[in-house]
């Protein structure tokens, strides 16, 4: 699965200044693309393009080269899309093993298929047995945030939209997420990681796009980042240099 | 320790007082260990649900010991409140006067009583000490370790109610199946009990009130069992809204309102048919009409029940958007009331006024795109 995004500039309504700007890049199923950028550069504005949910933008996207604005229905349901959003909503009212049952149910996948990935997903992302027991609405924060990763993986998906997924994760389920991101994509299936941890995406992520006030900074291979910053040693100082430059423009006001 | 030793002195009273109230001696005991079971149980198995904030700290062996503490202090409690019960009973029993048949009676029971400390005592004891209360398999702490090697309980109570919702809706053919098993799941999770409960309640109201107000009236009878069927289907709707509410915004689900309005309607079906099986059987039997008109108010009532199928199906829609009138309520009920008395063209009746409400709300009935 390939996405093309070609000048692509959104604004949440006319007079004010782009939530994107001018955007061009590309993603595809055999590699995990980490998105960064300062807060309010444009990076759930391109999630949203991205999910379908804004569909009113300049420019040209297209998904297997086919034009999203020909497509008819949900991007996601066509496209198998997963998708885990920053404060994902669940059913309350059922445990994550239930809703997992269902999704399953909904994509007719085998009981065999099903098995073996809740099995990978509790050993990667450290789930203890309340994925049995407690109900969603009990769950805290890191643990809504693990059902919700294990929800996008589920139905085997094409590609895979993990928006902030380290927030409120611990280490352990960190380390194991990297292993479960890496492990998928190296079976087609591949991610776009939105963080702000930077470490995560440049121990996992093969391409990196860097968004600023609206604006593509950088997007290509992270070793073609690290090539062209050679003095600089992490993803991290490379951000912080490139961010540093940066600061001199002034931020539009939204 | 005044509390415990009040209710001793009530007791042994009680029992001592009245011969037929002796029963109530035999039942502090247990009721006292089982209570120091489920607070063990708790404490040792799930120290993070624990009131005692302090337990999450402790190991497991530390929260062995606790348990064994715990136990001590409770039948050191339990002994004070069976001797004064004992001593109060014996005094009562024996100031009136002994005679010998009611001595050996007396003190067979207050053996009885008084062994059962130590048996409970020493078995709960031994209970704790082999590790009858272990830990649970995977604690939720992140430095979790693993003390049992096969599934958990939850692990298989999960998997059952899984199992059967699944099962139950296995005949329909996807997205309806995924809609029946997901309300059926809701159904078991949320309220088995009490939907089964309401659901004999409904049956057993309406043959029920049929006998003691219906002798004779086609169109009592009809009504208590159109009553019936709505209690059924409204009970339904407050579940379903939830579902639907979760349907449009989880984003894990890809399915549309049309399918959980279909799995509604099938579901609704089905809990109607014993109703509608029980309503011609109690008909017949309390009218002693003849069968021509027997058929007709049964052929009534079941366009009746389709009708009350039809607004509920409508009236969980209104009420995941602006919330049903007491006014449509009012008027449906009108109709149903009109209908039911007309046994002759009463079914076209009611159908037609439901269509025409029906219209009328038409506007707040459109689901929301997902």
């Amino acid at each position: 699965m390939e996405f093309s995004i070609t000048d692509l500039s959104y604004s949440y309504a006319a007079g004010i200044p782009p939530s994107l700007d001018g955007i061009s890049t590309a993603m595809n199923s055999a590699e995990i693309t980490g998105l960064a950028g300062a807060n309010g550069s444009g990076k759930t504005t391109l999630i949203r393009i991205l999910l379908g949910q804004l569909v009113d933008f300049k420019g040209t996207y297209s998904i297997n080269k086919k034009t999203i604005s020909d497509v008819t229905g949900s991007v996601c349901a066509k496209y198998a899309i997963g998708y885990s959003p920053d404060t994902p909503i669940l059913d309350e009212v059922l445990t994550p093993h239930e809703i997992a049952s269902m999704v399953a149910l909904m994509h007719e996948t085998p009981k065999n298929v099903f098995d073996s990935d809740i099995a990978f997903f509790k050993e990667t992302l450290d789930i203890g047995d309340w994925w049995h027991r407690k109900t969603c609405q009990q769950l805290s924060h890191g643990m809504r945030k693990k059902v919700s990763i294990a929800l996008a993986y589920l139905a085997n998906p094409a590609f895979v939209i993990l928006d902030e997924p380290v927030n409120g994760l611990d280490p352990v389920a960190v380390a194991g997420l990297r292993r479960l991101v890496v492990a998928k994509k190296n079976s087609g299936i591949g991610a776009l990681v939105v963080s702000h941890i930077l470490d995560f995406i440049e121990k996992c992520a093969d391409t990196v796009v860097l968004l600023c006030y609206s604006k593509l900074i950088f997007s290509g291979s992270l070793s073609l980042l690290k090539s062209e910053h050679p003095s600089k040693a992490t993803l991290e100082e490379i951000y912080l240099s490139l961010f540093g430059l940066q600061s001199q423009i002034e931020p539009p006001v939204h | 320790m005044l509390p415990l030793f009040i209710a001793g002195c009530v007791l042994g009273m009680l029992g001592g007082k009245i011969p037929e109230a002796e029963f109530a001696l035999f039942f502090p005991i247990p009721g006292f260990y089982l209570y120091v079971v489920a607070r063990v149980f708790r404490f040792v198995r799930y120290p993070r649900e624990d009131t005692w904030a302090f337990v999450l700290l402790l190991t497991y062996p530390k929260r062995k010991q606790l348990a064994v503490h715990f136990l001590n202090g409770m039948s050191k409690d339990c002994i004070l409140l069976t001797i004064t019960a004992l001593v109060l009973f014996a005094s009562a029993r024996f100031s009136s006067g002994v005679q010998a048949p009611s001595v050996s009676s007396a003190l067979s029971t207050m053996l009885f009583i008084a062994l059962q400390i130590p048996i409970f005592h020493f078995v709960l004891r031994g209970g704790i000490a082999v590790g009858f209360f272990g830990p649970v398999r995977h604690d939720s702490r992140p430095f979790f370790v693993f003390t049992v090697g096969s599934a958990s309980f939850w692990e298989k109570v999960a998997s059952a109610r899984i199992a059967v919702a699944t099962a139950l809706g296995s005949w329909t053919s996807n997205p309806v199946r995924f809609h029946l098993t997901r309300i059926l799941l809701y159904i078991i999770r949320q309220d088995l009990f009490g939907f089964l409960l309401s659901y004999v309640f409904a049956l057993t109201l309406s043959v029920l009130f049929s006998i003691l107000l219906g002798k004779n009236n086609g169109a009592a009878i009809g009504l208590c069992f159109c009553a019936g069927i709505l209690f059924v289907c409204t009970r339904l709707t407050e579940l379903l809204r939830t579902a639907h509410t979760t349907l449009l915004t989880c984003e894990y689900y890809r399915a549309t309102g049309e399918g959980l309005n279909k799995a509604y309607s099938i579901l609704a079906s089905i809990l109607i048919v014993p109703l509608c099986v029980l309503y011609p059987l109690v008909y017949l039997w309390l009218t002693h009409g003849s069968v021509w008109y027997a058929l007709v108010t049964i052929i009534t009532f079941f366009v009746a029940a389709a009708t009350c199928l039809l607004y509920t199906v409508s009236s969980w829609k209104l009420l995941a958007s602006d919330g049903i009138t007491v006014g449509n309520f009012g008027t449906l009920i009108l109709c149903l009331l009109i209908g039911l008395s007309i046994p002759w063209y009463g079914g076209a009746f009611i159908l037609f006024s439901a269509v025409a409400i029906r219209f009328t709300m038409q506007r707040s009935l459109r689901l929301p795109k997902k």
